[in-house]
């Protein structure tokens, strides 16, 4: 019983987590952002060794999170926003800066080699700073 | 020349000079002695720590700038009450504070009040920091004259009439500003949270004069800026064990992996350099407060 009341909160999470946003731009990123975060947590949970450490998954998900990070500023293209958004407008009178941090996400997770669990601490501290560059100036 | 005044105009007349003398006695400066301070010994080190755990830089570090220690100011602080716009305090002599001694230094930290006698806007927290230890003020001004110097002029805060006022803050530090810590048994977590890091000053909502409600200690508040909340971080509304708050106060990484914005993230790239000792205090201060 306990199980499908977790299934169905878990169900509803996942459908209704933007419910409520209409505009199809403001929808995109907040899922890329969503997306990113699933994955960063991937690592999250096996650095806090609450999953066993799988250099196969690690690889994936790095590659994932790279794709997500070179996607970013094309869902932030159009200059559009909702109540449920954290998005600053600063971001675009200075989308070329914009650009510039979502890029150093990329460069931050290229530059990672993790083939042990020892390495996933410092991945994930080089990860953080390339999200918090961003967030920092461009999140509320 | 007799003038034949009514007892009237004579009792208004007078209570008009005596609400004038009060007015004036009540919003003056304080008076203060660092003389008994001559015998402490500075140490610059301690001070760059008190530097960071009092996040002086999350304010005062210029927009868009990571040059490190860049206190040219011009951060923008959107309130009820106006736009504070932080003011440059680097050691530049034209612009900053280049030109001051301990005293002035001393003044403007634990009573907010400028070496002249102006009361600042409470936008800068002197209220919390006037709780902080002679010696951390002492150490953490040896280490600011190791600051550079930046030539930019400071702007002019937008605040609306009549909090322009700078003497009406007189008297609203007479209401609110005070030495004592809201935890009945202070100490050095309370000392880190209460008096140098002021979580509550963005954390804790504020009544109709801009004083925090202590009823409501750490319980989230409006965003001054008009957009979202800033989020709660009693244990009543952040369900966060002590080793989530340590990591979050690290790496910026919440139980989730969200990652902090805003201002937090500043605040986070001080914090991530505190000793773990004195996280795991700011960890167990915040969840005593469940108590």
């Amino acid at each position: 019983m306990s199980f499908l009341v977790l299934l169905f909160l878990l169900i509803g999470s996942v459908l209704f987590a933007h419910s409520g946003v209409k505009d199809i731009n403001v929808l995109n990123r907040m899922k890329l952002m969503s997306s990113m975060a699933e994955h960063v947590k991937i690592l999250g949970q096996m650095m806090k060794k609450q999953t066993s450490f799988d250099e196969k998954r690690v690889t994936e998900t790095l590659n994932k999170i790279l794709s997500l990070s070179e996607e970013t500023h094309t869902v932030f293209k159009v200059n559009a926003t909702d109540p449920k958004s954290e998005a600053k407008s600063i971001i675009w009178r200075d989308f070329d800066d914009f650009i510039k941090l979502s890029n150093q996400l990329s460069d931050n997770v290229k530059s990672l080699t993790i083939s042990k669990y020892e390495d996933l601490r410092p991945a994930m501290m080089k990860i953080g700073a390339g999200c918090k560059a961003c967030h920092k100036k461009y999140r509320e | 020349m007799y003038v034949n005044a009514s007892p009237r105009l004579i009792i208004f007349v007078s209570v008009i000079i005596v609400a004038t003398i009060a007015y004036f006695f009540l919003s003056a400066p304080s008076s203060f002695d660092i003389r008994k301070l001559k015998l402490l010994k500075a140490d610059p080190v301690n001070g760059e720590y008190v530097y960071r755990v009092a996040g002086c830089s999350g304010c005062h570090l210029g927009e868009g700038k990571s040059k490190k220690n860049y206190l040219a100011g011009g951060q923008r602080f959107e309130t009820n009450f106006g736009t504070f716009v932080a003011p440059n305090i680097s050691n530049s002599k034209i612009y900053g504070i280049g030109n001051w001694n301990f005293k002035s230094f001393y003044g403007a930290v634990k009573f907010g009040q400028s070496p002249e006698g102006m009361h600042y806007f409470p936008a800068f927290p002197y209220t919390t920091y006037i709780k902080m230890t002679d010696q951390d003020v002492l150490d953490l001004w040896s280490f600011w004259k190791t600051l550079p110097s930046v030539d930019v002029p400071s702007k002019k805060h937008e605040v609306n009439f009549p909090f322009n006022i700078r003497l009406n803050i007189g008297i609203w530090k007479r209401l609110y500003l005070s030495n004592k810590f809201v935890d009945a048994t202070p100490d050095r977590a309370t000392y880190i949270v209460e008096a140098l890091g002021h979580c509550a000053e963005c954390h804790t909502p504020r009544d109709i004069l801009g004083g925090l409600k202590e009823s409501k200690w750490m319980l989230g508040a409006e965003n001054p800026s008009g957009e979202g909340k800033i989020p709660p971080i009693h244990p009543s509304g952040l369900r966060w064990n002590k080793k989530e708050i340590v990591e979050y106060l690290s790496s910026g990484f919440t139980p989730d992996f969200d990652v902090a914005g805003g201002k937090m993230a500043s605040i986070i790239e001080q914090t991530s350099k505190l000793t773990s000792y004195d996280l795991d205090l700011i960890a167990d201060y915040l969840l005593r407060l469940q108590n």
